[in-house]
């Protein structure tokens, strides 16, 4: 792998649901990649694609167009073998934390299984790996024994962090992982992403309905609609300077925590949207 | 469709018998006896000669009549029964439970035989106790599904709109409890058949020589070694229809998997004595107010503590705080809402000047809806699936305004959903809540708000579940209803950026207490409680990325006690 070589490449991915006539396509042309130790963001609505192209990553959705490279290695079309293989160092952080955790298996398990079902860490070793990420996410030793029920939403997506952690992944796709939790866990876990990007150098793909949640975190950001990507670039510069008009509709429609600034934000949306198609329902 | 074919002919067959039946089936013919299917007897004959096809179709009428009554009991009961305590809950609930338990700890066969006893022969009033001894079975099953409906959102939006509970189970409950019921019925109609039979094979029941299939099974084994076919026509029917009906069940049930989905909203309260007070000026005026959870051993937890504050004619005010504050809670005690063990424990809510907590359920039922209404979070919970949204934006009309006809309510139904700025009315409400579109079904769920014009509104996260594109647009139309109606509203978020949108004054919640109220300009700007400061800090919009986001971290004070600072008295007042 040359120096240059993203450690993942998406090239004109296309993935389409269903068949003949009911054929939907919900990605289409979407070319992105992602460098050691840096985080892509990819912003939309529910319904524009962004889960999917992590999901296709992820091998959960078999793309119907392009090219996926993970390390060198073309993963579009990965036998079961081949993911296992590389199953360590793609990991993923769900959504829903609640769903997310098997109610029935105790913290411990579910962190240590995954690794020594693929040989590469003895128990003990993974045990001291265990305690020590719990540490790392902010819980403590005596979490291992005890059931995800245990745990409130932040905590579990606290594990579920130190779960995708355990094997030293080189990427986690983050699918939404901050959108089901309160204000201040919010800023927590997002404080956990940073650090623990800065001590590992792991990668991100972090998928977010959120423009202001996911700019904090990445270094570059695709906006996407309707299956495609409409703008691309420097975190700073989708935020702050929207060129198409679609990000600039969707920031505009983030409501601002100030009654002034969002006075001027809800002005500038509706004169958006009026000029996009009319109120939209 | 075989099934269904095959239980038509055997009771037309059995119900027509005295005019399609060939023969009389007393008839003897004595040169004819055991005889093998024929064409003057399709059947064959038995041992005195008796057309087999005529006796089955007389016979039948017992048997059928038998089943029908038996399965008739066990609905019946059944379903009041099981909806009763499933609804209602409580003690009534443990009461049906204890019964229940009881019935179902009796053997069935032994009292069939012993009441049989008692009734010489008569199968009809054996039937109607093994219809009554089952029963339990369906209280049980109907039971567990009307509590799982009852915490429904939609339930819950049909009470808050001023429905009452009779209304509730016929038009919401029992509607989602029938694909249950037939099923049920069906499974235990192939058991009655059998039974039936099994009885009158044992000599109950009508005696030889009128017939029975029981009987005539019966008759049929004593001449077995004689004639082995006569056995075929009598057991074949019954086996049949017991058979047809299991496979009706099991259709029903199969297409039916699926259709229940539950959900949760756990929240009631109920209300214990409270004091009469003075009419105050604001709209809404919240005084002292707590309120918790019934827990299993008795004692209540409470959850919210002395919340006081007001809201005036035509004023949004936000009511904001995380999971766990109580934000949500304060809400439901002001709906007065009944589901999962929700209690107000002390305090007083002045709407009008008159105290919502004294109230009875009847008469707290005129405010809901037509003076207080409600938005929830989730649109398409909230609105019942069964019925079309013209369906329910109309009772919702009719049970709020004076309007009779079906044209006058077309028309205000069509008034709401463009007052909600739904453009192609008449293709909204021909759709079904779930073929609407979040954005779409929570607009037709303010219109469903809007039918009683209503004072104050009152919304919990109503676009939490939305995208921000879809968000700014529910915001914006609550912003054009309140200027357009004076409608107070009371909306409850986490979402700061809500507050500011729509918000004239905040109230903050933190562990169940309102730590801070200011108008929306000064909270921002000047915030004084510290976890206002903090939660503020947390929020990412604006934020620095260069640095970590500022984290809520109170002192540690005792359990379940805010931090102090800031001037409570002045907190929730109107400006």
């Amino acid at each position: 792998m040359s120096a240059a070589e993203p450690l993942l490449r998406i090239e004109d991915l296309g993935v389409t649901y269903g068949r003949g006539k009911r054929a939907k396509s919900v990605v289409r042309d979407v070319s992105l990649s992602v460098s050691e130790g840096r985080t892509l963001g990819v912003v939309g609505e529910s319904g524009a694609g962004k889960s999917t192209i992590g999901r296709a990553v992820l091998g959960l959705v078999k793309p119907s167009a392009g090219r996926i490279w993970f390390d060198g290695q073309d993963i579009t079309k990965l036998s079961l073998r081949g993911r296992r293989a590389i199953a360590s160092d793609l990991q993923v952080v769900f959504q829903d934390p609640r769903s997310s955790l098997n109610d029935a298996k105790k913290v411990g398990a579910i962190l240590i299984e995954p690794v020594i079902a693929g040989r590469r860490l003895s128990r003990r070793q993974a045990r001291e790996r265990a305690v020590e990420l719990l540490v790392e996410v902010g819980l403590t030793e005596a979490a291992m024994d005890r059931l995800p029920s245990n745990f409130s939403g932040g905590q579990r997506q606290r594990i579920a962090i130190a779960r995708a952690l355990m094997p030293s992944p080189k990427l986690v796709i983050c699918d939404e992982p901050v959108s089901s939790l309160d204000l201040s866990v919010q800023a927590q876990i997002i404080n956990l992403f940073r650090r623990l990007q800065r001590e590992t150098g792991v990668s991100y793909v972090f998928i977010a309905h959120d423009l202001a949640v996911v700019r904090l975190l990445s270094e570059n950001i695709a906006v996407m609609s309707d299956g495609r990507i409409v703008e691309f670039g420097p975190a700073a510069e989708v935020y702050e300077k929207p060129v198409h008009p679609y990000t600039k509709r969707l920031l505009a429609a983030e409501p601002y925590p100030d009654p002034v600034v969002q006075r001027q934000r809800r002005a500038e949306w509706e004169a958006l949207s009026a000029a996009a198609a009319g109120v939209s329902s | 469709m075989l099934a269904i074919a095959w239980l038509t002919l055997v009771v037309i067959g059995c119900v027509a018998a005295p005019l399609l039946a060939p023969y009389n089936p007393l008839e003897q013919n004595l040169l004819e006896v055991l005889k093998g299917p024929s064409g003057a007897h399709w059947l064959g004959t038995d041992s005195l000669g008796r057309d087999i096809l005529s006796r089955l179709m007389y016979g039948g009428q017992q048997t059928l009549a038998g089943v029908a009554i038996a399965i008739a009991v066990y609905v019946v009961i059944g379903v009041t029964v099981g909806i009763t305590a499933g609804y209602l809950g409580g003690w009534v609930d443990r009461l049906s439970i204890a019964l229940v338990n009881i019935a179902l700890a009796m053997p069935p066969l032994i009292i069939l035989l012993v009441v049989l006893s008692v009734f010489r022969n008569n199968t009809l009033i054996a039937m109607f106790l093994f219809g009554l001894i089952a029963s339990p079975i369906m209280v049980l099953l109907v039971r567990s599904a009307s509590s799982t409906l009852r915490q429904e959102l939609f339930v819950d939006a049909a009470r808050v709109s001023g429905l009452n509970a009779p209304w509730i189970i016929a038009k919401h409950v029992l509607p989602r409890l029938t694909g249950l019921i037939i099923v049920q019925a069906a499974v235990f109609g192939a058991n009655a058949v059998v039974i039936e039979s099994a009885l009158s094979f044992l000599g109950f029941g009508e005696q030889p020589p009128h017939p029975t299939w029981g009987n005539m099974v019966a008759e049929a084994a004593n001449n077995i070694s004689l004639n082995s076919f006569m056995l075929y026509p009598t057991g074949g029917v019954i086996a049949l229809t017991a058979l047809a009906l299991g496979v009706i069940g099991d259709t029903l049930r199969d297409r039916a998997v699926g259709s229940w989905t539950g959900s949760m909203l756990a929240v009631d309260v109920r209300k214990p004595a409270a004091q009469p007070s003075g009419p105050g000026t604001a709209l809404l005026a919240v005084r002292d107010l707590g309120a918790g959870y019934l827990q299993d051993e008795g004692s209540i937890t409470e959850v919210v503590r002395d919340v006081s504050f007001e809201v005036g004619r035509g004023e949004c005010v936000g009511l904001v705080g995380e999971s766990g504050s109580g934000k949500s809670t304060v809400a439901y005690s002001l709906l007065g809402l009944r589901s999962g063990g929700l209690r107000v424990t002390s305090g007083e809510v002045l709407f009008g000047g008159e105290d919502l907590l004294t109230l009875s359920g009847r008469q707290l039922a005129r405010f809901r809806g037509k003076r207080i209404a409600y938005v929830a979070q989730e649109p398409t919970v909230a609105l019942d699936p069964n019925f079309r949204v013209g369906h329910l934006l109309g009772e919702a009309v009719r049970r709020n305004s004076t309007l009779k006809t079906k044209e006058e309510i077309g028309e205000r139904v069509r008034e709401l959903l463009t007052r909600v700025e739904l453009r192609d009315t008449a293709a909204v409400v021909s759709k079904f809540p779930f073929e609407l579109s979040g954005g779409m079904a929570q607009r037709v769920s303010i219109a469903f708000a809007l039918a009683g014009e209503p004072e104050l509104l009152i919304a919990d996260e109503p676009t939490t579940a939305l995208d921000v594109t879809v968000q700014a647009g529910i915001l914006g139309l609550l912003l054009k209803l309140k200027a357009e109606t004076g409608m107070a509203i009371l909306i409850v978020t986490h979402d700061w950026g809500v507050v500011a949108d729509v918000c004239d004054r905040v109230l903050v919640m933190y562990k169940g207490q309102l730590v801070e109220g200011a108008p929306v300009g000064e909270i921002f700007h000047s915030p004084r409680h510290e976890y206002t400061k903090m939660l503020l800090a947390a929020n990412p919009h604006g934020a620095d990325p260069d640095h970590d986001l500022p984290t809520v971290n109170l002192p540690a004070a005792a359990p379940g006690t805010v931090p102090a600072n800031g001037q409570p008295d002045s907190i929730g007042s109107a400006s």
